[in-house]
């Protein structure tokens, strides 16, 4: 198998495989762009009731294409089927939410399942039926790119390039709904209509996703590459182009192999190779990983440690902590019997006029300082703005004159 | 009495009260009927106000008396059982260009993956337009409103790394790029440190200096007066409107607050009449 896998990586595994993979790296980048719109407008798993819900539709396009072209296995037949059913649930999740009643995951969970059902029930009645090709549909629940017909690739890659445009033409419009939909609708922006495009986006990736990811597993597309690509970008247009990078590789990738490997559904594969990429973000990811947050929580011990002991050095007590005192001889700011040295004394002072201005922060503005992640953790003219620090340092003075202190 | 009706159920007339402006020139408000309901409760009842043409309008009232669902019913953000809004003496709908707006900073997601500069920089977008995308200059322009609030220096960070008066300042420096003729803004003074408060009142009077309005929810009745030079008092009703110096009366208050003010609060107040 690898050594048929490598040939089709480097796309020359034929016409054919070359355009599958191809319109696989494309849904994937469809995907991880609408996904992440869908992410971070918080309705990530709608996409997973979109998908289940495509799946009557599937059948029911079988069965139309059957009556009006004699055949059932017609890709545009089906496809339309999905996509009428996919926006009926899209539909029904927004009714039942509507209600008050029930939240966004518990109408997503009852439609799901109804109209996976429904599918399913629909599926069973056409394998009954005598005619040949039906053989296509179970491919569609979990993906099957072997076998593929040239012009459904073809499709398949056309499609998405659409829906990359739509996307990258909209790009600000969505990230602002995104972010701000009371602004933006403050300021004329249609937000329902954005909404609207934003599930449609979604819609249209689970549609033509189908026979390459299956509806089973296309919300592993969807969600899995924005919610890693947020480990690596503090931006929206970053963070949505390592999205589309993200998914489009494990598309690709996933496509590749399974082109391969005939008996190997497609969506399990492309999931496993998302969920690496999501593993290797969550651990290794420049600020945001794993194992940057364990060396900066070690960092972080360490400045405090050495705050410590600098502010008992500047009372002049002795510095108890044994951390503290390994970090104060290295910096030579104490020396080995205990006593700051002259670098080390005005060291630290600065860092006690730095802690009183943070505790003077702590006392006037209490809850600011609670939510401030860098409270006395680094100096205080690095984290705040300038007037800010200014009218504090005003008031320490003030207050240690009051107290006939300094 | 001035500016007040006799019973709720009458001030609509009262409201109209002459403000010393031109009478060519259309009030920046202009609200008739204006009731409001959610799930069936009512949160506005038959709100009629004329605003001043410029300055700063302050609305206040007790908890729950409507105070962001009126900026929001004006904004077309809830659903209006019934009413008329005009802005700028046209429809709310065709001057939605000339409209600036801070809401409460709770109603975002402060994790959401972008920066204080590009916050600022999507008051801008109404003028970029559809399609286009936000180029070089616009964040050179949306630095400068950055700037305005004492911020530039946190143009690069993630929003959820700035303290609540540093989101604040970032609200208020994305209004300021919309360039609007009126401003509404909810509660933008709340939980903010006092650099932030000055800030946000220079802010404040610069719009005055140039002539806009800004209609501001406020919950700290000591600022009033020194601050503002009209004021709203809700209290789901239009309860009353008009010059500080005439309307923001210790009597009108208490009967506002349905006698809840406690006197130590009125008795630190710079009230008028």
């Amino acid at each position: 198998m690898i050594g048929e896998l490598l040939p089709i990586l480097l796309l020359q595994g034929g016409y054919n495989t070359t355009i599958v993979c191809i319109g696989a790296a494309m849904l994937g980048a469809a995907s991880g762009m609408a996904g992440s719109f869908a992410l971070l407008r918080k309705r990530a798993m709608v996409s997973d009731a979109i998908s289940h819900a495509t799946l009557p539709g599937v059948c029911l396009g079988f069965i139309a294409a059957l009556w009006f072209i004699g055949a059932g296995r017609s890709l545009p037949f089906i496809l339309a089927g999905a996509a009428l059913s996919a926006m009926a649930g899209v539909v029904l999740v927004d009714l039942v939410r509507r209600s008050d009643r029930l939240g966004e995951d518990s109408a997503i969970a009852v439609v799901l399942s109804t109209f996976y059902g429904l599918g399913m029930v629909l599926l069973s009645y056409i394998q009954t039926l005598p005619t040949a090709g039906q053989a296509g549909l179970e491919g569609m629940l979990l993906g099957a790119t072997a076998g593929m017909l040239r012009f459904e690739a073809e499709m398949i890659a056309i499609a998405a390039l659409v829906l990359l445009v739509v996307t990258i033409l909209l790009f600000k419009e969505l990230g602002l709904v995104c972010f701000d939909p009371e602004f933006a609708r403050a300021g004329g922006w249609p937000v329902r209509l954005l909404d609207l495009l934003i599930m449609s986006l979604v819609t249209g990736v689970v549609v033509i996703g189908l026979k390459t990811v299956g509806l089973v597993l296309i919300v592993a597309l969807l969600v899995i590459p924005p919610a890693a690509a947020l480990y690596w970008s503090r931006r929206l247009a970053p963070m949505v182009f390592t999205a589309a990078l993200i998914a489009a590789a494990g598309a690709y990738v996933g496509a590749a192999i399974s082109a391969s490997a005939p008996d190997l559904p497609t969506g399990p594969v492309i999931v496993l190779t998302l969920a690496a990429l999501f593993v290797f973000s969550l651990l290794f990811a420049p600020k945001r990983g794993l194992v940057v947050a364990m060396i900066a929580l070690v960092r972080h011990r360490m400045t405090i440690a050495e705050r410590q002991g600098l502010l008992a050095l500047a009372t002049r007590r002795s510095v108890s902590q044994p951390l503290s005192r390994v970090l104060l001889l290295r910096r030579g700011w104490m020396d080995a019997a205990g006593n700051a040295t002259t670098g080390g004394l005005s060291q630290a002072r600065l860092v006690q006029r730095d802690q009183a201005l943070w505790d003077r922060y702590l006392l006037d503005y209490p809850e600011d300082a609670f939510a401030c992640r860098e409270w006395s953790m680094r100096f205080i003219e690095e984290v705040l703005p300038g007037d800010l620090v200014a009218e504090l340092d005003r008031r320490t003075v003030e207050a240690s004159l009051r107290t006939g202190g300094v | 009495m001035d500016g007040r009706g006799t019973s709720g159920w009458s001030t609509a007339a009262v409201h109209l009260l002459p403000q010393g402006d031109t009478p060519d020139i259309p009030p920046a408000l202009e609200v008739s009927g204006l009731t409001v309901v959610y799930d069936r409760k009512p949160a506005l009842w038959d709100i009629s106000y004329r605003s001043p043409t410029e300055g700063l309008v302050a609305i206040v009232g007790p908890n729950g008396a409507g105070k962001s669902t009126f900026l929001k019913a004006v904004l077309g953000l809830v659903p209006r059982v019934s009413g008329k809004v005009e802005l700028l003496g046209e429809p709310a709908g065709k001057v939605r260009g000339r409209i600036g707006y801070v809401p409460q900073r709770t109603a975002v997601d402060w994790s959401f993956p972008t920066t204080a500069l590009d916050v600022v920089a999507m008051g801008l977008y109404g003028r970029i337009g559809w399609l286009r995308p936000v180029r070089r200059h616009h964040l050179a322009r949306a630095r400068r409103y950055l700037a305005d609030v004492g911020m530039e220096a946190f143009a690069d960070r993630q929003i959820g790394q700035l303290s609540g008066g540093q989101q604040q300042r970032v609200f208020l420096a994305r209004a300021l790029a919309q360039e609007a003729s009126v401003y509404f803004m909810d509660e933008p003074l709340v939980g903010v440190d006092a650099a932030t408060e000055s800030v946000i009142f220079d802010i404040l009077r610069r719009l005055r200096r140039d002539g806009r309005t800004v209609f501001c929810v406020h919950h700290d009745l000591q600022s009033v007066s020194r601050h503002f030079d009209h004021v709203l008092i809700l209290n789901m009703r239009s309860f009353a409107a008009g010059p500080v110096d005439r309307v923001f009366t210790a009597e009108n208050l208490q009967e506002a607050y349905g006698g809840r003010l406690a006197p130590g609060e009125l008795s630190g107040l710079r009230l008028s009449g």
